[in-house]
């Protein structure tokens, strides 16, 4: 005989199933309105809610305050660091690229050259240590092919010619130097003349006995005539800024603005062969 | 003691020869060592003067390869100069310093300009006297007021 007790259990049971069941349905997604009990119920934990999330929240923070700003010190070192690394990185790459540009263009130079011109490119290493005269030192010598009176060159013209040359390195007199004279043309009048560095802190050179028969005026340009020099001919030389007439009254002198920036002198070509000869 | 000077000479030197281009203001760069050539001069007297200034344009002339003694020979002047002058003068005064480098550098950039002369190198006047000259001079001057104080501490801590 069933006991009275468990009777009453199983249909209490039963009823906790059937009013879940009830509960489960009456708040399924589908519903908008809540009822009021369950309304009232919500508006009354709210702000108890609110305050409980608040403490939490407020505690968690102060109790995790020091590891996070352990975390946040360790996080910020690392990422110092890469950052350095980083920024590293890019001038390096930045460098690679400017470098990158600039042997792309001495390498025009060779495969547009008019005059069949083999160079070797070489780096400045050094510049002469006054401001009297103008030359620099190339990091290569007699061992890679440099000879003296080897021309000199960058894409924009000429930068001079090797003057001396040990092993290892060359030492180059620039355009610029009062030593230097090259013989040279007005490229678009074909006016001969003689350009001659003058140790100008400005960096401008001189053109010299341009015949008078001609009329030469700024912003031509000056290009080597090929003519008894050892420069071989077409290489520009720079343009023209201004003209004179010589004391004389027999031929014009001209300020020359050289086509090449000597500051910013740091990769160059040094012509070791003209259409098949040695350039020397 | 004297190595200890040359090597201070090399380094000046090299970097004249190197990194000193990059600080060019319109075309003109200091002379390093012929600023430390008179600073020598200025505590050590003329004959020390003389000597580190010949020994330092030896050195310019070696790396140059050209004109071998030019420099040598004027900046033995410079440091003689700057010797004799430094007697009746107070060494601790930069400004002091820096006249006498404008002073010197003055007349040893004519001297220059003669030799360069001598040797069938002409440079116009007004290029050589004014701008490279005058304008050497003046940054010259300024180079050495900036690095005097550096070299006078250093120098009194070593010698005394």
């Amino acid at each position: 005989m069933p006991r009275r007790g468990s009777g009453k259990k199983f249909l209490f049971v039963v009823f906790l199933i059937l009013a879940v069941l009830f509960l489960m349905k009456s708040t399924e997604l589908k519903r908008v309105q809540m009822p009021p009990l369950e309304g009232a119920w919500r508006d009354f934990l709210a702000p108890v809610q609110k305050v409980c999330v608040r403490v939490t929240n407020r505690l968690e923070n102060i109790l995790a305050h020091p590891v996070t700003l352990l975390n946040a010190s360790r996080q910020n070192e690392q990422l110092t660091r890469e950052v350095a690394e980083l920024k590293g990185r890019l001038q390096a790459l930045e460098e690679c690229r400017l470098e990158n540009e600039r042997l792309k263009k001495l390498l025009d130079i060779q495969t547009k050259s008019p005059g069949n011109l083999k160079v070797t490119a070489a780096t400045v290493i050094g510049r002469d240590p006054g401001n009297w005269f103008k030359t620099v030192t190339l990091n290569k010598g007699s061992r890679q092919g440099v000879e003296v009176n080897m021309t000199v060159l960058v894409p924009e013209g000429l930068v001079g010619r090797v003057i001396r040359v040990s092993d290892n390195t060359a030492q180059v007199m620039l355009i610029t130097d009062p030593r230097s004279a090259i013989s040279s043309l007005v490229q678009e009048t074909r006016s001969p003349g003689i350009v001659e560095g003058t140790a100008d802190t400005s960096g401008r050179l001189r053109m010299i006995h341009i015949p008078y028969d001609v009329f030469v005026r700024k912003d031509q340009t000056v290009v080597t005539s090929g003519l008894g020099s050892f420069f071989p001919k077409g290489i520009v030389i720079g343009q023209i800024m201004e003209v004179k007439k010589d004391p004389t009254g027999l031929f014009y002198n001209a300020a020359i603005q050289p086509a090449v920036d000597f500051n910013r002198l740091e990769e160059v070509l040094v012509v070791t062969e003209v259409g098949g000869g040695p350039s020397a | 003691m004297r190595v200890g000077v040359l090597g201070i000479f090399l380094v000046a030197a090299f970097t004249q020869f190197t990194v000193l281009d990059s600080v060019r203001v319109s075309g003109i760069k200091p002379d390093l060592v012929m600023i430390l050539v008179i600073f020598y001069a200025f505590f050590g007297g003329q004959r020390e003067g003389a000597f580190w200034g010949f020994v330092a344009g030896l050195l310019l002339d070696a790396a140059t390869g050209s004109y071998f003694g030019l420099n040598a020979l004027v900046y033995m002047v410079a440091g003689y100069l700057a010797g004799v002058v430094q007697t009746a003068l107070y060494k601790d005064n930069p400004f002091v310093v820096s006249l006498v480098t404008l002073l010197v550098c003055l007349f040893t950039g004519l001297l220059h300009y003669l030799f360069l002369l001598y040797l069938g190198i002409f440079i116009s006047p007004g290029v050589a006297l004014l701008k490279i000259t005058f304008c050497g001079a003046v940054y010259n001057a300024l180079t050495a007021l900036l690095l005097y104080r550096w070299f006078f501490r250093g120098y009194t801590k070593v010698y005394r």
